[in-house]
Protein backbone atom coordinates (compact mmCIF):
# COMPACT_ATOMS: atom_id res chain seq x y z
CA UNK A 1 0.00 0.00 0.00
CA UNK A 2 1.28 3.14 -1.08
CA UNK A 3 1.89 6.42 1.20
CA UNK A 4 0.98 8.83 -1.29
CA UNK A 5 -2.98 9.13 -1.53
CA UNK A 6 -3.17 8.08 -5.59
CA UNK A 7 -6.37 7.18 -7.04
CA UNK A 8 -8.66 7.32 -4.37
CA UNK A 9 -8.19 11.38 -3.79
CA UNK A 10 -11.41 12.86 -2.62
CA UNK A 11 -14.02 13.59 -5.09
CA UNK A 12 -13.24 17.17 -4.71
CA UNK A 13 -9.89 17.18 -5.73
CA UNK A 14 -10.71 14.24 -8.29
CA UNK A 15 -13.17 17.10 -9.97
CA UNK A 16 -11.09 19.75 -9.58
CA UNK A 17 -8.37 17.71 -11.78
CA UNK A 18 -11.19 16.77 -14.32
CA UNK A 19 -12.41 20.67 -14.77
CA UNK A 20 -8.62 22.11 -15.30
CA UNK A 21 -8.05 19.06 -17.80
CA UNK A 22 -11.47 19.00 -19.88
CA UNK A 23 -11.66 23.19 -19.72
CA UNK A 24 -8.54 23.91 -20.15
CA UNK A 25 -6.73 21.34 -22.11
CA UNK A 26 -7.31 18.58 -24.30
CA UNK A 27 -6.49 19.47 -28.66
CA UNK A 28 -7.89 22.35 -29.51
CA UNK A 29 -10.59 21.90 -33.12
CA UNK A 30 -10.64 25.56 -34.57
CA UNK A 31 -12.72 26.92 -37.66
CA UNK A 32 -16.57 24.97 -37.08
CA UNK A 33 -16.76 25.00 -33.25
CA UNK A 34 -20.78 25.29 -31.89
CA UNK A 35 -19.81 26.07 -28.86
CA UNK A 36 -16.94 29.12 -28.60
CA UNK A 37 -14.77 30.12 -26.02
CA UNK A 38 -16.85 32.57 -25.08
CA UNK A 39 -19.18 29.94 -24.34
CA UNK A 40 -16.70 27.31 -22.40
CA UNK A 41 -15.39 30.19 -19.87
CA UNK A 42 -19.62 30.74 -18.78
CA UNK A 43 -20.02 26.73 -18.77
CA UNK A 44 -16.88 26.93 -16.55
CA UNK A 45 -18.10 29.64 -14.37
CA UNK A 46 -20.73 27.06 -13.29
CA UNK A 47 -19.22 24.41 -12.88
CA UNK A 48 -16.58 26.30 -10.60
CA UNK A 49 -20.20 26.78 -8.28
CA UNK A 50 -20.86 22.91 -8.73
CA UNK A 51 -17.00 22.30 -6.93
CA UNK A 52 -17.42 24.53 -4.28
CA UNK A 53 -20.93 23.26 -3.60
CA UNK A 54 -19.36 19.84 -3.51
CA UNK A 55 -16.60 20.93 -1.16
CA UNK A 56 -19.10 22.35 1.33
CA UNK A 57 -20.99 19.31 1.65
CA UNK A 58 -18.26 17.73 2.49
CA UNK A 59 -16.76 19.58 5.07
CA UNK B 1 -24.57 18.72 -34.15
CA UNK B 2 -21.75 16.02 -33.04
CA UNK B 3 -19.65 16.13 -29.90
CA UNK B 4 -16.02 15.88 -30.32
CA UNK B 5 -14.44 13.55 -27.73
CA UNK B 6 -11.01 13.00 -29.38
CA UNK B 7 -9.34 11.16 -32.17
CA UNK B 8 -8.30 7.48 -32.62
CA UNK B 9 -6.77 4.97 -34.65
CA UNK B 10 -9.75 2.65 -32.94
CA UNK B 11 -10.61 0.18 -35.68
CA UNK B 12 -14.72 -0.07 -33.35
CA UNK B 13 -15.84 1.78 -29.96
CA UNK B 14 -17.19 0.11 -26.70
CA UNK B 15 -20.57 0.66 -25.88
CA UNK B 16 -20.34 3.41 -23.64
CA UNK B 17 -22.60 6.34 -23.83
CA UNK B 18 -21.36 9.74 -23.97
CA UNK B 19 -22.51 13.39 -22.88
CA UNK B 20 -27.04 13.49 -22.38
CA UNK B 21 -26.98 9.76 -23.15
CA UNK B 22 -25.88 9.48 -26.37
CA UNK B 23 -24.46 6.60 -28.22
CA UNK B 24 -21.13 7.03 -28.81
CA UNK B 25 -20.21 7.21 -33.11
CA UNK B 26 -16.75 6.74 -35.18
CA UNK B 27 -16.13 8.40 -38.05
CA UNK B 28 -13.21 7.69 -39.72
CA UNK B 29 -11.53 8.98 -42.49
CA UNK B 30 -8.84 6.21 -43.59
CA UNK B 31 -6.77 5.44 -40.76
CA UNK B 32 -7.80 7.64 -37.91
CA UNK B 33 -11.04 9.01 -36.52
CA UNK B 34 -13.36 10.81 -34.12
CA UNK B 35 -15.03 10.24 -31.14
CA UNK B 36 -18.12 11.49 -31.43
CA UNK B 37 -22.20 11.21 -30.37
CA UNK B 38 -25.11 12.76 -32.25
CA UNK B 39 -27.29 16.09 -30.95
CA UNK B 40 -30.31 17.34 -32.31
CA UNK B 41 -29.00 20.30 -30.14
CA UNK B 42 -26.15 21.11 -28.48
CA UNK B 43 -25.76 20.32 -24.39
CA UNK B 44 -27.06 23.72 -23.09
CA UNK B 45 -25.76 22.12 -19.42
CA UNK B 46 -22.56 21.37 -18.36
CA UNK B 47 -22.94 19.95 -14.91
CA UNK B 48 -20.43 17.29 -13.49
CA UNK B 49 -22.39 14.81 -15.21
CA UNK B 50 -21.91 16.19 -18.47
CA UNK B 51 -17.92 16.34 -17.61
CA UNK B 52 -18.03 12.25 -16.53
CA UNK B 53 -19.64 11.29 -19.52
CA UNK B 54 -17.24 13.30 -21.49
CA UNK B 55 -14.09 11.57 -19.48
CA UNK B 56 -16.06 8.45 -19.25
CA UNK B 57 -16.20 8.19 -23.17
CA UNK B 58 -12.58 9.05 -23.46
CA UNK B 59 -11.33 6.68 -21.23
CA UNK B 60 -13.44 3.45 -22.68
CA UNK B 61 -12.04 4.34 -26.16
CA UNK B 62 -8.52 4.47 -24.46
CA UNK B 63 -8.82 1.43 -22.89
CA UNK B 64 -8.10 -0.78 -26.41
CA UNK B 65 -6.63 2.05 -28.79
CA UNK B 66 -4.74 5.53 -28.89
CA UNK B 67 -6.97 8.81 -27.90
CA UNK B 68 -5.79 12.46 -28.89
CA UNK B 69 -8.66 13.67 -26.05
CA UNK B 70 -10.44 16.84 -27.51
CA UNK B 71 -11.35 19.81 -25.53
CA UNK B 72 -14.37 19.73 -23.46
CA UNK B 73 -17.31 21.92 -25.40
CA UNK B 74 -15.65 21.09 -29.10
CA UNK B 75 -18.48 20.40 -31.54
CA UNK B 76 -18.79 20.62 -35.05
CA UNK B 77 -21.87 20.88 -37.32
CA UNK B 78 -22.22 16.92 -38.74
CA UNK B 79 -20.87 14.11 -40.45
CA UNK B 80 -19.11 16.02 -43.23
CA UNK B 81 -17.30 18.38 -40.82
CA UNK B 82 -16.21 15.55 -38.72
CA UNK B 83 -14.91 13.46 -41.57
CA UNK B 84 -13.29 16.95 -42.84
CA UNK B 85 -12.00 17.80 -40.09
CA UNK B 86 -10.11 13.92 -39.43
CA UNK B 87 -8.91 14.05 -43.18
CA UNK B 88 -7.26 17.46 -43.39
CA UNK B 89 -5.59 16.84 -39.80
CA UNK B 90 -4.19 13.05 -40.19
CA UNK B 91 -1.22 13.81 -40.43
CA UNK B 92 -0.97 16.10 -37.59
CA UNK B 93 -3.16 13.27 -35.95
CA UNK B 94 -1.18 10.47 -36.56
CA UNK B 95 1.84 12.53 -34.52
CA UNK B 96 0.17 13.08 -31.40
CA UNK B 97 -1.88 8.91 -30.81
CA UNK B 98 1.60 8.26 -31.31
CA UNK B 99 2.76 10.30 -28.76
CA UNK B 100 -0.20 9.71 -26.34
CA UNK B 101 -0.17 5.50 -27.36
CA UNK B 102 0.01 3.77 -23.93
CA UNK B 103 0.66 6.51 -22.14
CA UNK B 104 -1.59 8.09 -19.43
CA UNK B 105 -0.87 11.78 -17.49
CA UNK B 106 -1.05 11.82 -13.70
CA UNK B 107 -1.65 14.74 -12.07
CA UNK B 108 0.81 16.29 -8.96
CA UNK B 109 -0.65 18.89 -6.78
CA UNK B 110 1.04 20.10 -3.59
CA UNK B 111 -0.15 23.38 -1.49
CA UNK B 112 0.38 26.90 -3.15
CA UNK B 113 3.09 27.67 -0.01
CA UNK B 114 5.19 24.68 -0.95
CA UNK B 115 6.90 26.24 -4.17
CA UNK B 116 10.48 24.45 -3.33
CA UNK B 117 8.73 21.56 -2.58
CA UNK B 118 6.91 21.38 -6.05
CA UNK B 119 9.82 22.03 -8.14
CA UNK B 120 12.21 19.34 -5.97
CA UNK B 121 9.19 16.79 -6.77
CA UNK B 122 8.81 18.06 -10.31
CA UNK B 123 13.31 17.40 -10.86
CA UNK B 124 12.36 14.26 -8.33
CA UNK B 125 10.15 12.22 -11.04
CA UNK B 126 10.68 14.04 -14.79
CA UNK B 127 13.17 11.67 -15.36
CA UNK B 128 10.29 8.78 -14.78
CA UNK B 129 8.13 10.74 -17.31
CA UNK B 130 8.43 10.60 -21.47
CA UNK B 131 6.91 14.44 -20.68
CA UNK B 132 6.14 16.76 -18.00
CA UNK B 133 4.52 20.26 -17.17
CA UNK B 134 6.65 22.30 -14.83
CA UNK B 135 4.79 23.50 -11.73
CA UNK B 136 1.98 26.12 -12.27
CA UNK B 137 0.32 27.58 -9.38
CA UNK B 138 -3.99 27.55 -9.72
CA UNK B 139 -6.79 27.75 -7.69
CA UNK B 140 -3.62 28.19 -4.23
CA UNK B 141 -2.18 24.67 -5.48
CA UNK B 142 0.80 24.03 -7.48
CA UNK B 143 0.11 21.74 -10.29
CA UNK B 144 2.63 19.35 -11.87
CA UNK B 145 1.55 17.07 -14.89
CA UNK B 146 3.33 13.91 -16.01
CA UNK B 147 3.07 11.82 -19.36
CA UNK B 148 4.05 8.38 -18.05
CA UNK B 149 3.97 4.96 -20.02
CA UNK B 150 1.13 3.32 -18.42
CA UNK B 151 3.33 0.18 -17.44
CA UNK B 152 5.21 2.41 -15.71
CA UNK B 153 2.32 3.83 -13.11
CA UNK B 154 2.96 1.80 -10.54
CA UNK B 155 7.01 2.59 -10.08
CA UNK B 156 6.42 5.76 -10.64
CA UNK B 157 3.64 6.05 -7.50
CA UNK B 158 6.67 4.22 -5.56
CA UNK B 159 9.29 7.05 -6.81
CA UNK B 160 6.76 9.46 -5.81
CA UNK B 161 6.09 7.78 -2.12
CA UNK B 162 9.61 7.68 -1.61
CA UNK B 163 10.57 11.41 -1.72
CA UNK B 164 7.49 12.82 -1.19
CA UNK B 165 7.54 15.68 1.70
CA UNK B 166 4.56 15.64 4.76
CA UNK B 167 2.19 16.82 4.27
CA UNK B 168 1.72 14.94 1.52
CA UNK B 169 0.73 15.84 -2.15
CA UNK B 170 -2.20 14.53 -4.03
CA UNK B 171 -1.57 12.51 -7.27
CA UNK B 172 -4.41 11.54 -9.34
CA UNK B 173 -4.92 9.62 -12.21
CA UNK B 174 -4.60 7.73 -15.09
CA UNK B 175 -6.26 10.77 -17.20
CA UNK B 176 -6.04 10.98 -20.84
CA UNK B 177 -2.99 13.13 -21.90
CA UNK B 178 -5.05 16.24 -22.24
CA UNK B 179 -2.43 18.36 -20.57
CA UNK B 180 -0.03 17.36 -23.15
CA UNK B 181 -1.90 17.69 -26.54
CA UNK B 182 -3.27 21.30 -24.95
CA UNK B 183 -1.00 23.43 -27.57
CA UNK B 184 -2.27 21.64 -30.39
CA UNK B 185 -4.41 22.94 -32.91
CA UNK B 186 -7.05 21.08 -35.46
CA UNK B 187 -8.16 23.12 -38.61
CA UNK B 188 -11.87 22.30 -39.15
Amino acid sequence: MSAVSTFEAGRDVTLLDLLDRLLDKGVAISGDIVLSVAGVDLVYVGLRAVLLGIEGETR
Amino acid sequence: MMWVYGLTDAASLPDVDGVDGRPLELVRAGDVGAVVSRHDARPTEATTETLWAHERAVEAVAETAAVVPARFGTALAGDDAVASMVRRNREHVVALLELVRARVELSLRIGGERRADAEALHRALAGRAVRSTSPVLRDGTWTVAFLVERAAVPSFVDALAAVAPRPLPTLTGPWPPYSFVADEELAS
